[in-house]
């Protein structure tokens, strides 16, 4: 009776089954993963209107080669703006119409950088001499 | 004596396989853990760089503009006018990511910026790749 009701003999698996389903496992996440990290700048829309009148215009404008410079048209660095500007109070930054996203990106980076927490993004600006902010 | 020693079994073909399951095994931990899986950006489009940013919000509409300044919605090209409908129309307004080439200019990304708010969302948010200097 013991003989019948015996175990079977286990049968051995064998691992190149294995490793081929572990290659494609590996190939797919090889081909899907990506290891660059996404963040998010957050942003104002452009001001259409005027800036509001209690509080002080701190406003820049950035070039097309990613040069900052006031209204006067002076170029002025990050830190002069620290000593001319009041860091709790909002910066904002015209760019130029051709200004690229990159540049665009790496002002704001830079303003951020200096100190200042609150960088609103203005409508682009034709001429930085005669542009005025939202009119 | 004999008994202290490991019982010799016959060797099988598998045997030499086993450091290379290891190996394979150990980069299919590291692919799993350390990359992300997410969906892939248009053709022609290279998001900006910057170390500064926050965390992405995950239920954010996702608005593409391409190198050649072209908006794409749920990977369509729409128009401005046909953005701000769809926007518009969408109840309640979810805040919108930018995913943008690095090359658009300024004024394409002001008039994008304005029909967006011109559409009712309050919370628009650019996209960028953080650079490798920019981690903690």
């Amino acid at each position: 009776m013991n003989t019948l009701l015996a175990t079977p003999a286990r049968k051995k698996i064998s691992l190149t089954a294995l490793i081929d389903v572990v290659f494609i496992l590996l190939m797919f996440f090889m081909l899907t993963s990506s290891f660059s990290q996404w963040q998010a700048v957050e942003l104002a829309a452009p001001a259409s209107g005027n800036i509001s009148e209690d509080a002080p215009s701190q406003i820049v404008y950035l070039s097309e080669l990613g040069d900052f410079t006031d209204v006067d048209g002076n170029q002025v660095t990050a830190t002069r703006l620290l000593e001319i500007f009041d860091v709790a109070q909002s910066v904002v930054v015209i760019p130029n119409q051709q200004t690229q996203l990159q540049v665009l990106v790496n002002g704001i980076e830079t303003l951020k950088a200096a100190g200042f927490a609150r960088v609103t993004l203005a409508k682009p600006a034709s001429d930085q001499n005669t542009a005025g902010y939202g009119n | 004596m004999n008994n202290l020693l490991p019982l010799s079994r016959p060797k099988s073909d598998d045997d030499n396989l086993i450091p290379l399951i290891n190996i394979v095994f150990l980069l299919l931990i590291f692919f799993m853990v350390a990359g992300q899986m997410r969906a892939q950006l248009p053709e022609s489009l290279s998001l900006p760089t910057s170390a500064v940013g926050i965390k992405e919000t995950q239920d954010a509409r996702k608005i593409h503009v391409n190198a050649n300044s072209a908006i794409l919605l749920d990977q369509r090209e729409v128009t401005t006018q046909e953005l701000s409908q769809i926007l518009q129309q969408e109840t309640p307004q979810r805040p919108v990511a930018i995913y943008a080439d690095a090359t658009i200019t300024a004024v394409k990304l002001a008039d994008l910026l304005l029909t967006i708010e011109n559409s009712g969302v309050d919370k628009v948010t650019l996209i960028v790749e953080k650079t490798p200097e920019a981690n903690p």
